[in-house]
């Protein structure tokens, strides 16, 4: 079976939005991180194909291939989040999907959980919580006078907060991946980071949800997962904190995230084909 | 082997950012006076056309020039870049290494900034701590 990475476009509340999907099987959709795209999973999403799903990464909007919503920042998460419920429903239409976060697509996948996790099959939320109080507000650098060195900064922000040591070819890499969105989209995704907070909504979700961080990456404290993790009904959730890793665990090391996210499944009853056919 | 935070410590920082192409080319442009706060222990750099032309320690009533940008931190914050290697954003993001002064001169000279801080490492030969 072929394992071709394929982009397409779907409308999404009357934007252009660009996804990129691999395999068949249980759609997994994957969110990427702040001032990034859909690039960000070109390895991973190959990777999930092979055990048995329909790997989607979709560009947020203002990201990459995607438009902004009415030429605006989104500058919420929730309003963030369900915009991907409504590009997952586009996509995937009635099947239950597994959400996959990273960063700001981590929080996102929280929001998710906390409002359609009966609609969902599991959430995946690496490098993400229900409340994320570890960045300031940037707002006043939205625009390039403000902050003439912008790119430098996030890339910084980024390249820092990878396990070390890396390749200088993948810390380079990790560069060009926030190259994909103007500044103030990735601004705007730092103002969401800042403001997200779900804590009294925890409770409300009903889906397996993982909660996971690369050892690496100092953007959590574990006490937020942890708090996180508590927040959810007993036996839905679980912590993991991966060694070799930091705040772009489906980048660094996609094998072996891709390991540890259909471990955590198959622990909370989702049946994998591939697994399945394999044990039989 | 020089000692960190001493003024021969900083004239060694400087000749290893001046060796490296990419703090060359991130402060190709710069015309910066820059105050270091190591602890209670200020220091200055003047950053010109890609390079470190003066360090010196940073007396008040004898430095005509002034600064423009600020890079200050506890001790031990900076003996985490020295020691430990940390990255810079590491320390930024928490306030441990803080910017301030003229934050568009600094914000503009970012990358030369991180650069520097790097630069600190001991996995680069030549610098130690004192503590």
């Amino acid at each position: 079976m072929s394992h071709e990475i394929i982009g397409r476009y779907v409308t999404v509340d009357g934007t252009r939005t660009y996804y990129e999907e691999c395999g068949e099987g249980i759609p997994l959709f994957c969110i990427h991180t702040a001032g990034a795209c859909s690039i960000e999973y070109y390895h991973f999403l190959p990777e999930m194909a092979r055990r048995g799903f329909r790997a989607i990464a979709i560009d947020l909007p203002g990201h990459g291939k995607s438009y902004p919503v009415g030429w605006e920042p989104i500058r919420r998460m929730h309003t963030y989040a369900e915009f991907v419920w409504n590009a997952v429903k586009a996509i995937c239409g009635d099947e239950k999907p597994v959400i996959l976060g990273t960063s700001i697509g981590g929080n996102m996948t929280v929001d998710l959980a906390c409002h359609h996790s009966p609609d969902m099959l599991a959430a995946l939320a690496l490098e993400g919580a229900g409340y994320t109080p570890t960045f300031p507000d940037l707002r006043i650098y939205e625009h390039p006078h403000a902050a003439p060195g912008w790119r430098d900064m996030m890339e910084r922000a980024a390249i820092s907060s990878l396990y070390y040591p890396v390749s200088e070819e993948k810390v380079i890499e990790t560069r060009w991946m926030h190259r994909y969105a103007a500044q103030e989209i990735a601004v705007a995704d730092l103002e969401c980071w800042a403001n997200h907070d779900v804590r009294d909504r925890l409770k409300d979700i009903v889906c397996p949800t993982m909660i996971f961080k690369g050892v690496a990456d100092y953007y959590l404290p574990e006490h937020l997962l942890e708090a996180t993790v508590a927040g959810i009904a007993d036996g839905l959730s679980e912590l993991v904190i991966a060694d070799r890793m930091g705040h772009y665990p489906m980048f660094e090391q996609p094998e072996e995230l891709a390991e540890i996210c259909c471990a955590f499944l198959q622990r909370h009853g989702v049946q994998i084909p591939t697994v399945a056919s394999a044990a039989a | 082997m020089t000692t960190f935070p001493s003024i021969e410590a900083l004239n060694v920082l400087a000749a290893r950012c001046n060796e490296s192409r990419a703090f060359q080319e991130a402060a190709e442009w710069a015309d910066s006076k820059i105050k270091l706060e190591v602890g209670s222990r200020p220091f200055w750099i003047k950053l010109y056309r890609g390079k470190i032309i003066d360090v010196m320690e940073y007396l008040p009533a004898s430095n005509a020039l002034g600064y423009d940008i600020v890079i200050a931190g506890a001790e031990s914050a900076w003996l985490k870049l020295v020691d430990v290697g940390y990255k810079s954003w590491a320390l930024i993001s928490t306030g441990e290494i803080a910017i301030d002064g003229n934050l568009i001169e600094a914000n503009r000279m970012h990358e030369a900034i991180c650069i520097l801080l790097e630069a600190l490492s001991t996995e680069k030969e030549g610098i130690r701590n004192v503590a």
